[in-house]
């Protein structure tokens, strides 16, 4: 029953319901704090496909707009509600750990300055990613493939690129690295084509993509995984 | 793409002018990270960029009748946000000025609210990052049949109907695999980001 209806919800959300079925999902949803929190997530996926900004993943302020409108909406508990949010602001706890002592230990008041915040944590996070270690590691993670780079770029996202080349057929791909922290990093090792580079900075998720085969990938990952050394 | 979001906010948008809250709340559910956005192109303190969205969805419902459906929610929603952030910074300038020209005189000098790039904080754009790499990653170890639902639908815009004829098969078959895609990738990104694992590790 209730798979039914996330299905309608899932079709909600793509504009494919017809104007009663909207109605019957709407009821339902309003009594059931699950199926609210499925259509959250749905969005929160579908954002994730297009290109657009996805804003802040980690405000909810439905509560406040439904209370200031005098509407009641049946939330799950704490403990449970917006878990995605929840990680999301994990994951963006340990980036600011990640982006180093220094701002992480500045006067609070920086954190509600998201521009500031930007500006400072990139320039933590590109000298992270730019050190002449990191770029050894990427070296030895293509060793033996007769890979060669071709170019480097860091971009003001905290991400790092390198394309690399391999000339004996031509194919190319792409090695990417966003900074991550160690305690993210045993709970993402079960993933066979995502790992992690270490740097005296901090922890660096990796992902491989290009016209290569997943082989290649993920023999590129096992070389870059560092955990154990 | 665009034109089934649209639909599918202007079949919420026709229930919220029939007072069922319940499809604000979905819309509002939507939108509000893109709302704080917005106005935090104009504000610098993400706690007032809240306040400043939530104060624009109070304006956009009270004022839903309005809302003649020839553009887009969003589009209507961006535009009530981007006024509400612009006369808050007004009645702030204003209140700049009488402060400062009691105190030295001084005319026409930006107060520093203003001109601020906006957009995320980078922990939100790490986190956007994270997110769609997880997406993409698992997108590829969905079920070949459930994969090319889910792609012709998010990478080509198709509406149900045309990837049923696509993949010649019926429009409710469609409907069950995308869902189901869904549904997995949700359960796949939920696991990489467990707080509970990560809390026991």
């Amino acid at each position: 029953m209730k798979e039914a209806m996330k299905e309608r919800i899932s079709a909600l959300a793509d504009g494919e319901l017809s104007e009663f079925e909207v109605r019957r999902v709407l009821e339902e949803i309003e009594n059931d704090p699950e199926l609210r929190e499925f259509w959250k997530r749905i969005q929160l996926i579908k954002l994730g496909f297009g290109d657009q900004p996805l804003g802040f993943l980690s405000s909810d302020i439905s509560s406040r707009v439904a209370r200031e409108l005098g509407q009641s909406i049946t939330e799950r508990s704490k403990e449970s509600s917006y878990i995605l949010n929840g990680k999301l602001a994990l994951v963006a706890c340990l980036s600011v750990v990640l982006s180093g002592t220094y701002f992480y230990t500045a006067s609070s008041s920086s954190i509600q300055y998201p521009d500031l915040f930007a500006q400072e944590a990139s320039n933590k996070i590109n000298e992270a990613i730019n050190s002449p270690e990191a770029i050894s590691l990427l070296d030895n993670a293509v060793q033996g493939m007769n890979a060669k780079l071709q170019s480097i770029d860091s971009g003001d996202r905290g991400q790092f690129y390198a394309d690399y080349r391999i000339p004996s057929n031509g194919k190319t791909f792409k090695v990417s690295l966003s900074p991550l922290d160690s305690k993210m990093n045993s709970n993402r090792l079960e993933s066979s084509r995502v790992s992690y580079l270490r740097t005296k900075n901090g922890i660096f998720l990796v992902s491989v993509s290009g016209n290569i085969s997943d082989e290649t990938k993920n023999q590129i990952l096992k070389n870059v995984n560092l955990k154990d050394k | 793409m665009a034109n089934k979001d649209r639909d599918s906010d202007l079949a919420l948008v026709r229930r919220v002018k029939k007072g069922e809250y319940a499809a604000f709340d979905l819309l509002v559910l939507k939108y509000q990270s893109r709302a704080i956005a917005i106005a935090t192109k104009y504000v610098k303190d993400l706690h007032l960029a809240e306040d400043i969205a939530q104060e624009s969805f109070f304006k956009a419902y009270k004022s839903i009748n309005t809302f003649r459906e020839e553009s887009a929610f969003y589009t209507w929603l961006y535009r009530i946000t981007a006024n509400t952030a612009i006369n808050y910074l007004s009645s702030k300038k204003r209140k700049s000025e009488l402060l400062e020209s009691d105190l030295s005189n001084r005319e026409g000098e930006a107060i520093d609210i203003f001109d601020i790039p906006g957009g995320e904080s980078p922990e939100d754009i790490l986190n956007a990052n994270f997110l769609r790499e997880e997406i993409l990653i698992n997108l590829g170890k969905l079920p070949e049949e459930i994969r090319t639902a889910v792609t012709l639908r998010e990478f080509e815009g198709l509406s149900y109907e045309e990837i049923a004829n696509i993949i010649d098969c019926p429009l409710g078959t469609v409907r069950s695999r995308i869902f189901r895609g869904r549904e997995l990738l949700q359960e796949t990104i939920s696991q990489t980001m467990d707080i509970k694992k990560i809390g026991n590790n």
